[in-house]
């Protein structure tokens, strides 16, 4: 077992446990950020491989993703605070018009 | 192998996504994600991606997280913590459901690197970058030789976010 597959476990693990946490939280702010968790698990892995495959395609990619999540939790965010100003909360399950 | 350095952050990551994940507070949670970046930063930096690794500090640990923290402190949730319910057959089910993924992907993973003849490596090793004069010149190589499209579409995807943004948190006027 070298580092290369510890890495690789580890970024099965950060995303599995972004997984979790956007299962098991309510919290929406909570959730936004197992969604980071898991791209950062994608990240992780993307680095790995280009280390493994002495390539660097896997970095530039890296670069692209930061940037999208950048913009994602900046969007995301905005409409958090939205859902505040309308419910008076942000967990999910006190957000129900759909639901009549 | 394991190289100790790679060894040690990889338990702190670990340690600190589930912290993030089980905390009690959003805030707690905010904060063990922001050490858990900056510890991969460290990961990457030992991996060689040193340009990845400062971006992952600035842009992730810095500008994203800061945001984070600052809706946080702005949407003032004080009874909204401690909602998991440990014993409900619901959490048994997720945890069960993530298990099954991180073992799906740790065996994908092990019997990857475990192959003989997998895929043949390309020419950029660690000397090789070395010689061409380091990560960030090798990087920004391959960026603005194979991929300046999607640089340009990125900067039009970071224009549209900010409008959206500005959007959708100004409050109505009417």
């Amino acid at each position: 077992m070298n580092s290369g597959t510890i890495l690789h476990i580890l970024s099965a693990y950060l995303f599995s446990m972004g997984l979790l946490a956007l299962i098991l939280r309510r919290n929406t702010i909570v959730m936004l950020m197992g969604i980071e968790l898991m791209l950062n698990a994608v990240n992780l892995s993307f680095v790995t491989f280009a280390r493994e495959l002495s390539q660097l395609n896997g970095q530039v990619q890296v670069f692209f993703i930061i940037t999208i999540a950048a913009a994602e939790s900046a969007v995301g965010l905005s409409i958090l605070i939205n859902v505040y100003r309308n419910f008076g909360s942000i967990k999910t399950d006190r957000t129900t018009v759909l639901r009549s | 192998m394991v190289e100790p350095v790679v060894l040690i952050l990889a338990i702190v990551v670990a340690l600190l996504a589930a912290l993030t994940v089980f905390s009690r507070s959003p805030i707690s949670s905010a904060f063990s994600l922001v050490m858990m970046m900056v510890a991969l930063a460290g990961i990457y930096g030992v991996s060689g991606a040193h340009f990845i690794a400062a971006l992952q500090a600035i842009v992730y640990a810095g500008a994203i997280m800061v945001l984070f923290v600052f809706s946080i402190m702005l949407l003032n949730m004080n009874d909204e913590h401690n909602e998991i319910r440990f014993r409900s057959w619901k959490t048994v089910l997720a945890c069960l459901g993530a298990a099954s993924v991180l073992a799906g992907l740790s065996y994908a993973f092990i019997q990857w690197s475990s192959e003989a003849n997998g895929p043949t490596p390309g020419i950029m090793t660690l000397e090789q970058i070395r010689s061409i004069g380091g990560n960030v010149v090798a990087v920004s190589g391959a960026m603005f030789s194979q991929a300046y499209v999607q640089f340009e579409f990125i900067s039009l995807l970071l224009l549209v976010a900010i409008a959206s943004a500005l959007v959708l948190a100004k409050r109505k006027v009417d």
